[in-house]
């Protein structure tokens, strides 16, 4: 295989890079990083919710890569690969955690001092940036809260923008289920964020 | 409840996943649109599902941390150090 430059190794495919790699050029992993490593950040962050597990998921993901450089073969896209690597270490973790969650103690609801913040405390509410977070956080636990069946094909299309074929190869369903999936999550998701924010408005 | 069993009917999400993707030719555009009017309960389901799409594009992106690289580096270090005792042993 011809030896690249650099410059020359950032100009290819992810595809071709992997072909490099396998065939002994470390920097074209190194490129690889470079490439998805925001990237799959902002997608396991969905996941874990948690910053220091996302970055354990990632690094893990790019070590499986690493270590199996040659089980990759190129009919597959190298992102459709990587993702279904990165779904398959976050399903895990997901499972993990809920199987700890089951032995937490809950809270009490009558101690005040565990009172979750009330969205419509006027103090709250004055500061516009304060807000916009309230706002973010719960749209972060209204993904949290989405079935995992939803929240793995919604993350996909809506943050990581992928292609609905390369959707169907990561998840293994049928480009249908793909797609309705996605739809009843995004609607599922907007009746979870009108619950959290408008409580009220939930019928007895 | 109508709404849900349209929601699992294929061809409808296909509609509307190119209704929303924008990809919906002039006419297909109008025939959807006069549809929604008579049927609420389509309506008020396409309208969740544009929604939680707008939603979706206001969460802020996660990055990795400046140092990220450089920890990934000397984990791979340390797993091929291992690697190479082990086989040694």
């Amino acid at each position: 295989m011809e030896a690249y430059s650099k410059e020359k190794l950032n100009t290819l495919s992810n595809e071709d890079l992997m072909e490099h790699f396998q065939a002994g050029y470390e920097q074209a992993f190194d490129i690889l990083v470079k490439r998805f490593k925001d990237r799959l950040h902002n997608f396991l962050y969905r996941y874990t919710h948690d910053h220091q597990d996302c970055e354990d998921l990632v690094q893990e993901t790019f070590l499986r890569v690493y270590r199996s450089r040659h089980s990759y073969e190129r009919i597959a896209k190298f992102s459709t690969w990587m993702y279904t690597i990165a779904l398959n270490l976050a399903k895990s973790l997901y499972k993990k955690k809920q199987r700890m969650t089951t032995v937490t103690i809950h809270k009490d609801p009558n101690d005040p001092d565990d009172r979750p913040l009330d969205l419509e405390d006027d103090d709250i509410l004055q500061d516009d940036s304060l807000h916009e977070k309230l706002c973010m956080d719960e749209l972060e636990k209204a993904l949290m809260d989405l079935n995992e069946d939803f929240r793995e094909v919604v993350v996909l299309r809506d943050i990581q923008q992928l292609a609905y074929d390369e959707i169907a190869e990561i998840t293994d369903l049928p480009m249908g289920t793909v797609k309705s999936r996605i739809n009843r999550g995004r609607a599922k998701l907007q009746d979870l964020l009108e619950v959290y924010v408008y409580p009220e408005t939930i019928p007895a | 409840m109508q709404t849900i069993k349209l929601s699992l009917d294929n061809l409808f999400n296909e509609f509307i996943t190119d209704y929303l993707d924008e990809k919906l030719d002039y006419i297909e555009h109008q025939v959807l649109k006069e549809y929604l009017e008579q049927a609420e309960a389509v309506r008020l389901f396409v309208r969740q599902v544009q929604k939680g799409k707008q939603a979706l594009s206001r969460l802020p992106e996660v990055k990795a941390a400046d140092d990220f690289e450089a920890k990934l580096a000397r984990r791979i270090a340390l797993e091929e150090e291992r690697a190479c005792v082990e086989e040694e042993i």
